[in-house]
């Protein structure tokens, strides 16, 4: 329901008609409703957890075509001249040597690309998640 | 009896829900004479039996139940569209908009009222995906509790050829369900489907349905368009009775009173003797008894 004291009760029945299948998203509180927990602070839980040994750091895929194209851009020596070209769209630090990459850093920079570029208010949790974090961390000293 | 006796009284207020019976027309495909069918028993359950009646449109943007009763000039663009009962700021709208029935609802000028539907409903159906499941189906229920069974001691729903989220409101809001079938290689398979459809819902959805007290279930199977001369159709009868004994439905003759009084935006039951063949004539006939039959299935809720 509208949080919004100020709502036009009228306005508000004439737009469910101009909803359609093709522009409609879930409002926010739908999403709220469905999401119990909050990002930020389940992707900050995640950063604690794996620092503690508490949980893997590696994501595992398995998609066949995908290691296909890898593997073919491995043998053809690719890798490293594609992680340089990523490494330019890539925002912020990515940890990445682009002179010798392997499979799993230009899966990692791909991922990264597609979260910005799709998901950026995700990759935004991510950022605030681990500066809280850190200030956390920096409190407890 | 003292004033402080008095003061420590608890006062009760019962509140008596009205009961209101209520049928979906459902089959997972078009053109079965799911909306005729429902006009009809509309129809005749508001003149034949006394009854306070809704239809509700909810099968897609085509407003064909409009059409039926010569108002699709009318709701073209309705008032207060039925697609708003799907939404989150529903409550907010009910709360603020005393009226909204009242604006929500057409005469159709042969007994039965018609809430139309309306372009949203598809969007409406989208956004009810990202809804719990606890809440994604019990909107139209909810709807008719607390909007319409004061008014209507019957509500039908017309609902969409295919299962989605407005279909399955549908499903649960009428847990009656009315399958028309028409003769054809594949209609008894269509039937054979949705109850198993209607089965497989029961089991995967049975603590929402069990927390609500909701059980879905086929109520009456129509056989439509039935031409007698054709083997076909004597056929897909006996098949339907001999599959489906205790909910088998009068057969409704196919007719060209059907289609030309739709044009005309009328039922059969509106048209004189005079005007019907003797197959409109049957086919009025048979949803009369058909009317009769599904009142003495449905229970009030």
């Amino acid at each position: 329901m509208t949080d919004n004291p100020d709502a036009d009760p009228e306005e508000l029945l004439q737009q469910s008609k101009e909803q359609s299948r093709h522009t409609s998203e879930p409002s926010e509180t739908q999403h709220s409703a469905e999401q119990t927990v909050d990002r930020v602070t389940a992707i900050k839980q995640a950063l604690i957890d794996i620092d503690d040994g508490d949980a893997p750091e590696n994501i595992n895929l398995r998609d066949a075509r995908l290691k296909s194209l890898f593997v073919g851009l491995s043998e053809t020596g690719e890798l490293s001249q594609i992680a340089t070209e990523l490494e330019t769209v890539v925002e912020g630090d990515t940890a990445v040597s682009t002179n010798s990459a392997s499979q799993s850093d230009v899966a990692r920079l791909l991922l990264r690309v597609g979260l910005q570029e799709a998901l950026p208010k995700v990759l935004e949790d991510a950022k605030e998640a681990r500066k809280q974090k850190v200030l956390e961390e920096a409190d407890e000293y | 009896m003292s004033d402080e006796y008095l003061c420590n009284m608890v006062t009760v207020t019962v509140t008596v829900m009205s009961e209101t019976q209520r049928a979906a027309f459902y089959v997972g495909k078009g053109g079965v004479g799911k909306t005729t069918s429902a006009a009809h028993i509309a129809t005749a359950a508001a003149n034949l039996h006394d009854l306070s009646v809704v239809l509700i449109d909810l099968a897609g943007t085509q407003n064909d139940l409009a059409t039926q009763f010569g108002l699709a000039d009318d709701v073209a663009d309705p008032d207060a569209p039925i697609s708003a009962v799907f939404g989150d700021d529903w409550e907010f709208i009910v709360d603020n908009i005393p009226n909204i029935v009242e604006r929500m609802v057409y005469d159709t000028g042969e007994g039965p009222d018609l809430i139309p539907s309306d372009a949203g409903l598809s969007g409406a159906d989208n956004n009810l995906a990202s809804i719990p499941v606890e809440q994604r189906y019990l909107k139209l229920d909810s709807f008719i509790n607390n909007q319409l069974a004061d008014q209507y001691d019957l509500v039908l729903l017309d609902l969409p050829g295919k299962e989605d989220n407005i279909s399955l409101n549908g499903v649960f809001a009428a847990e009656n369900i009315v399958t028309p079938l028409c003769p054809g290689a594949f209609e008894r398979d269509q039937l054979d489907n949705l109850r198993g459809d209607l089965a497989a819902i029961r089991e995967d959805l049975e603590d929402v349905l069990a927390q609500h007290d909701v059980h879905p279930h086929l109520s009456m199977v129509i056989p439509t368009m039935i031409d007698a001369r054709t083997t076909q159709s004597e056929e897909f009868v006996d098949d339907i009775e001999e599959a489906y004994p205790e909910i088998s439905g009068e057969p409704v003759a196919q007719s060209q009173n059907i289609g030309n009084l739709q044009s005309d935006g009328r039922t059969l039951l509106e048209a004189d003797d005079e005007e019907l063949y003797s197959t409109g004539k049957r086919s009025r006939d048979a949803y009369q008894t058909n009317t009769e039959l599904l009142i003495e299935q449905l229970t009030p809720r």
